[in-house]
């Protein structure tokens, strides 16, 4: 039994052991699939507060494993028995630089909060869909945003890491200082400390023609194929998703969705409206029965997709595929679309290539996705557990076998085996700086070990 | 039925609405757009086609028409949403070839400023300082921020900035009105830099220059605006400036602080009260001492007593009591105890009486002084009815406590209302005092209770914006209903831009855990250095902080000083005014204890020399310890 006392009183008190009035709710992430009971939650407010903890739990014969807001907290499951729940929440410091275009955003930071800040002076960050997801778990992880196909992934655009090494240390990486680390935090996932701020690149982008085009699903099949036709071509300033979504009754929604089965692109455009509207006009010629695009602020596009903000439990998983002929959308449609008898909330198709398929030019271990698609599947428990849920989306990305990619974007796919997450060496190296920075594997490590 | 729901609508910040204190969803920018053209026009038509301009600017859709009835009638559901969809109109209401809105003349927080604005000028300066403060504080960004950039918002927007300017520099020339000039010099110097072309700043800030006995500070002010001045627009300084440089130079009278023959003498005793802002939830307590005062303002005397844990808001039901007594003309002496000061005997009593409890302390037989003291409060109560306020008296001196014990039995028929504030669950020598009130029918007992949510979620619509249901119920359920916590927690939460949302309840519950002292000690630590060290300094000199001797301990000039004082006021980190003192002990506490060790042998070391030099000077702040 290990010894959790040592931790209390630390980070003025906002430790949480099991028993305590708030170890309950401070315990569960966004996600609430992952109901894990950790040794300790800790919630510590700076680099200083987050040495002692790490010192604090290795006194103690217990691990660290860091979380910020819990969206990725699939993969920790069952492996925090004997362990100190680090999140990041208190340390909340943001800062945005117009004239050097970018941002230092503490672990606690969302990117609602950096899309706003950053809003405001006309930059925009290269946020993930949902505005409640936080900065730093998801560039660690690489982060596919809206401006992907032009920009890379947000990953690529961290000048530099502050963490906490396993031995409580701090140390600052750039690309002049402890290089390694900084090569790692470009898509390695963590695992070699506790990053407590991350200093990254903004784009200049005030306005973008952004929006949604819906039709009802009975539509998927001349949809999703046109849509597959068009993004062969599709400029590289444009980036769009197009999904299967069966909407949820729920408030948060528009009245015109909610309840209904639909088929949907959403798409972001840089550049003007003109631009914009001539890049979807193949789109737009399918006629759909809604259309929201317009000319908007970036800090709008955070909202764009209408993820719940609220922790929701749901599962998910995805595979990257190469291509999306007439034929995988026949398969897709069938596993997915009408008469196909799947629950699964929405299954989307994330448009990669471009920039995204060529190398960063700054390196780091993760830095493209091979895959011209991403196909995520995610799914509500509606009451027939949460087996069943999975059996539905390993069916419906089943579907997609004969065009799935060796490779695994595991901030989306949390089953997959951890090496598919990068290539042979870079998979190599990030293993031996994590070695380095954490020789007694005092971290829980982002996946589970093994294969 | 409980009457008509309060709605109220705010655009000195983004555009937001709440209904009885809950916020209303009013969809999206397009969709508020057509509200803010409509709040814009006041209580005139607007015609619809000049709505669409509002929301589609140059390029309407082709069913714009359509859309824009649409959106009008989204907006009377969220509005409106108990009338039946026949009878919604009553705020948005169709008038000919438009609509109207209608709604109260105080539901619209630019158009409540601008009245507060308007009022101010006619009042008394305390009161003119209560009415500007407080509507300066309804600002919560820029007006209208989300149509920045819209032709139709840019009129009014300049129009409310410019108010918004001149309400500033009132709010300071009536501080500086009423003696605070040491205290307004950071902020002068800070509207100075945000718009150096405004000559009524220059002269503000000069004339507080000098009044801080800062001769040559205001001389430089004056050549820095001269010079400004000329760069900028090629002129010289209009006859405001150029007379007061005339001023400044002789010396004149004129400039010192215009003083009356009432605020000479309420100055010391009276600290100006703080505004009523954010106090929710005190309905009974705001009653209870509302029917004192008037009662004490026909004469009739009376005893209070205020119990709670710490941070329940009993100082802050003591600063509502002197503003309300202000309002009504009485005179208010209050004094605080200190856990510093116990041992200092009579130390309450001095701070209650002044000067004129020199002679009866110095009586040799206690009953003798009781008795004198006793004759001082009753010659003072023939002049005019007036209030004893005693805070925390858990730590007053013993004396003082047998003092107000003999006083409190002697009351009958003297205009004094005694009121005393102590903090329960302690022990301390005011038990045998409390025993004896608790036994005495005529002495009125409030227990401030803990903040509802509605309460909480009023407060963080006030620091945060309107907040998200989840963000509000964690908030509350982190502090407990404790007002001092919340308060730290909501200014921890805006000092680092945190917005109310849902998807930021998990960083409440992060920063909302940690016990009060550290919360405190955080926030101090993510201010400048200055600020920190300044924060220091006052907590070690305790009772002798002043700016002057502060500015001596933290080694920084009086300036930098004054800026970091009010950057504390600002925090709720230190009370806004005189004399200096934390908003409440235990921040106090929680500061003092984190001050590295070698910084407070240094602080201790500077605050004994200092002592030591000074106390050659009779009636320096700094005797009563020694």
């Amino acid at each position: 039994m290990p010894e959790t006392e040592a931790l209390r009183g630390l980070a003025g008190g906002a430790v949480h052991l099991p028993g305590d009035a708030l170890y309950d709710e401070a315990r569960m992430p966004w996600n609430l699939q992952v109901d894990e009971h950790p040794a300790a939650v800790a919630y510590p407010a700076d680099p200083q507060e987050v040495a002692l903890i790490i010192k604090a739990a290795a006194a103690s014969g217990l691990r660290v494993a860091p979380q910020g807001t819990g969206h990725g907290a699939p993969p920790l499951a069952g492996r925090l028995g004997d362990a100190v729940l680090l999140r990041t929440s208190a340390m909340t410091g943001l800062r945005v630089d117009a004239s050097s275009r970018t941002a230092r955003a503490d672990a606690g930071v969302l990117w609602g909060d950096v899309v706003a800040r950053a809003g405001r002076v006309e930059l925009a960050g290269m946020h993930m869909s949902s505005p409640g997801v936080g900065v730093v778990g998801s560039s660690l992880g690489g982060g596919v945003s809206w401006y992907a196909r032009q920009h890379g992934l947000q990953c690529s655009a961290i000048t530099a890491v502050e963490l906490v090494l396993a031995d409580g240390t701090f140390v600052r990486a750039t690309e002049d200082q402890d290089a390694d680390l900084l090569w790692a935090a470009r898509g390695g996932h963590g695992g070699f400390g506790v990053v407590t701020s991350l200093e990254f690149d903004l784009l200049p982008v005030p306005t973008a023609y952004a929006g949604m085009l819906a039709w009802d699903w009975r539509h998927a099949r001349r949809v999703l194929t046109a849509w597959g036709e068009w993004t062969e071509d599709a400029p590289e300033s444009v980036t769009s998703v197009a999904r299967i979504f069966q909407v949820p009754e729920a408030e948060w929604l528009p009245a015109g969705l909610s309840g209904r089965k639909m088929v949907m692109i959403d798409a972001v455009a840089l550049g003007d409206a003109e631009a914009g509207a001539r890049a979807i006009a193949p789109l737009r010629a399918l006629r759909p029965e809604l259309d929201t695009f317009a000319q908007m602020p970036a800090a709008d596009i955070a909202h764009l997709q209408l993820d719940p903000q609220e922790p929701t439990a749901v599962y998910a998983n995805s595979v990257l595929v190469h291509g999306f002929p007439a034929d995988a959308v026949d398969a897709l449609v069938a596993a997915a679309g009408p008469g196909s008898g799947s629950n699964l909330l929405f299954v989307e198709l994330r448009q990669l290539g471009g920039a995204l398929a060529r190398p960063a030019p700054r390196g780091g271990a993760l830095d493209h996705l091979d895959g011209s698609f991403l196909v995520l599947g995610v799914g509500l428990d509606v009451g027939t557990g949460w087996s069943a849920v999975r059996e539905d989306a390993m069916r419906v990305l089943d579907s997609l076998a004969p065009w799935t990619s060796r490779a695994s974007y595991l901030s989306m796919a949390y089953e997959a085996a951890a090496r598919r997450g990068w290539s042979p060496a870079s998979y190599d190296r990030l293993l031996r700086i994590r070695r380095a920075a954490d020789p007694t594997g005092l971290f829980v490590g982002p996946q589970r070990s093994g294969d | 039925m409980d009457g008509q729901p309060q709605l109220h609508l705010h655009v000195l910040g983004e555009l937001t609405a709440t209904r009885d204190g809950a916020v209303v969803d009013l969809g999206g920018r397009r969709q508020r757009a057509v509200l803010a053209g409509l709040i814009i026009a006041r209580d005139e038509v607007v015609p619809a086609d000049r709505l669409v301009d509002c929301v589609w600017g140059e390029e309407p859709p082709t069913n714009a028409n359509g859309a824009l009835q649409a959106y009008v009638s989204h907006l009377r559901k969220r509005l409106e949403p108990d009338a039946t969809a026949r009878h919604r109109g009553g705020v948005i209401a169709r008038a000919g070839p438009g609509y109207v809105l209608r709604v109260a003349p105080d539901a619209v927080d630019a158009w409540a400023f601008e009245a507060a604005v308007e009022s101010a000028a006619g009042l008394a300066p305390a009161d003119a300082v209560c009415t500007l403060e407080p509507a300066l504080r309804m600002w919560r960004g820029p007006a209208y921020a989300d149509y920045a950039n819209e032709s139709w918002a840019e009129a009014e927007i300049g129009r409310l900035t410019e108010l918004r300017a001149v309400a500033r520099e009132r709010l300071l020339a009536t501080r500086l009105e009423l003696g605070e000039a040491q205290l307004v010099i950071g902020e002068l110097e800070a509207l100075v830099n945000e718009d150096p072309l405004r000559e009524e700043r220059w002269r503000l800030l000069t004339l507080a220059l000098y009044r801080a006995h800062r001769q040559a500070a205001a001389l430089a002010a004056l050549r820095r605006a001269r010079q400004v001045l000329a760069d900028e627009l090629g002129v010289d300084p209009g006859p405001a400036l150029r007379s007061l440089e005339a001023e400044v130079l002789a010396q004149s009278p004129h400039l010192d602080v215009p003083t009356t023959a009432k605020t000479t003498n309420a100055t010391p005793l009276v600290p100006r009260p703080r505004t009523p802002d954010g106090l929710v939830d005190r309905e009974r307590e705001m009653a209870v001492l509302r029917a004192l005062v008037d009662d004490l303002s026909v004469g009739s005397s009376g005893c209070l007593l205020i119990e709670g844990p710490a941070g329940i808001g009993k100082t802050r039901l003591l600063d509502e009591l002197r503003r309300l007594a202000v309002g009504a003309g009485v005179w208010v002496r209050s004094a605080r105890s200190s856990s510093l000061e116990r041992d200092f005997e009579w130390g309450v009593v001095r701070q209650l009486l002044g000067a004129g409890a020199d002679e009866a302390v110095g009586r040799d037989e206690r009953f003798a002084a009781l008795r004198g003291l006793c004759e001082v409060t009753t010659k003072l109560a023939d002049d005019a009815p007036f209030v004893l306020c005693v805070d925390d008296i858990q730590w007053c001196d013993v004396a003082s406590l047998q003092f107000l014990a003999y006083l409190v039995r002697r009351l009958e028929g003297l205009p004094v209302l005694v009121v005393l504030a102590v903090r329960s669950g302690e022990t301390h020598g005011a038990d045998d005092l409390l025993a004896e009130l608790a036994g005495n029918e005529a002495v009125s007992v409030l227990h401030p209770a803990p903040l509802t949510e509605l309460g909480t979620a009023a407060l963080v619509t006030d620091r945060l914006g309107r907040g998200a249901d989840t963000f509000v119920a964690t908030c509350h359920r982190m502090t407990s209903g404790n007002p001092l916590l919340l308060r730290q927690l909501l200014r921890a939460l805006a000092d680092q831009g945190v917005p109310p949302d849902a998807a930021h309840v998990d960083t409440v519950r992060a920063v909302g855990s940690r016990a009060i002292t550290s919360l405190v000690t955080l926030r101090l630590r993510r201010m400048p250095a200055t600020v920190t060290t300044v924060a220091h300094a006052v907590a070690v000199l305790g009772p002798l902080a002043d700016l002057v001797t502060v500015a001596d301990v933290a080694q920084h000039s009086e300036e930098d000083v004054a800026a970091a004082l009010d950057v504390l006021a600002r925090s709720e980190i230190l009370l806004d005014g005189q004399p200096l003192d934390f908003v409440n002990p235990l921040v106090r506490d929680a500061i003092h204890a984190d001050i590295p060790a070698g910084e407070r042998a240094l602080l201790h070391e500077r605050m004994s020399r200092r002592l030591k030099s000074s106390s050659s000077q009779p009636g320096h702040a700094g005797v009563p310890r020694s």
